[in-house]
């Protein structure tokens, strides 16, 4: 009896499943708050930063300063992909730190967001 | 009864055959940033700092003449498209594909240039395109 359910429910979950596509995709890595926490204005040198966060994606000169970028992309997109009717959907959010360094090498600014955790996975493709 | 089932029947018939062939994509990329969320932005008066505090951090910092400039990005690409080949598959074991599909892709970005002392010098956002219907698919 058991087993019947067994298969029952199996069958049950393929068939309202089936045309099902769920995709999550990233770039780079986490930024990790208590890293972020770590650096200090007027204290932290470019290595210390470096080796907190790791090499920064990208380096921006401006203003006599130079600032590191650190980002994270995270995307979700479920998709239903049916006989006659395709439904698919992505969400993409980004994390972003910016670390200026004064003429002296020390972090004068840190400028963080994050984005991320508010990425869902939504289907609809209607609405907002 | 009979009756009753048979409508429901061609009910099911009817809405599948409008939803036959259609295929409908999005794909969103970041928060939208309306106008009334950069009002409290005022030139001259308003810093780096200042903004990030309300709008978060920038997607792009760049290098201007006069100081930085901070650019942040979003997008909501809407594409939807029908495969009117779907008809032989009721008919035929080949299904042609003859589809008509159009995407938007909008890309827009709001601008804040900083002087050299990162106050506001000038922000802005880019041309803004009409918001589109998300059943657009006539390519012509």
């Amino acid at each position: 009896m058991t087993k019947t359910y067994a298969v029952v429910f199996i069958m049950a979950t393929l068939l309202l499943t089936q045309g099902c596509v769920v995709t999550r995709g990233t770039l780079g890595e986490p930024l990790r708050e208590e890293s972020i926490a770590q650096i200090k204005k007027g204290v932290s040198t470019t290595s210390e930063v470096v080796a907190l966060m790791g090499a920064p994606e990208r380096i921006v000169r401006g203003n006599d300063r130079e600032i590191f970028q650190y980002y994270y992309y995270d995307g979700k997109s479920p998709a239903l992909l049916l006989l006659v009717l395709n439904l698919v959907r992505m969400e993409v959010k980004s994390d972003n730190l910016y670390v200026f360094f004064g003429r002296n090498g020390l972090v004068e600014e840190v400028l963080y967001s994050k984005r991320t955790p508010n990425v869902e996975f939504k289907l609809w493709p209607f609405g907002d | 009864m009979t009756f009753q089932w048979l409508s429901r029947g061609a009910c099911v018939v009817v809405c599948a055959a409008i939803v036959a062939g259609c295929s409908l994509r999005r794909v969103v990329v970041n928060d939208v940033i309306a106008p009334p969320q950069v009002a409290f932005i005022q030139t001259g008066a308003t810093t780096m700092p200042q903004v990030v505090a309300q709008l978060g951090a920038p997607d792009e910092i760049l290098e201007s003449e006069f100081g930085l400039a901070t650019l942040y990005q979003w997008s909501d690409t809407k594409a939807s498209g029908v495969d009117f080949g779907f008809i032989a598959r009721f008919f035929s074991p080949y299904s042609p594909s003859m589809t008509l599909a159009r995407t938007g892709i909008d890309m827009e970005q709001f601008h804040v240039h900083y002087d050299s002392q990162g106050v506001v010098r000038t922000f802005g956002f880019t041309r803004h395109e009409p918001v589109r219907p998300l059943l657009w698919f006539w390519p012509f």
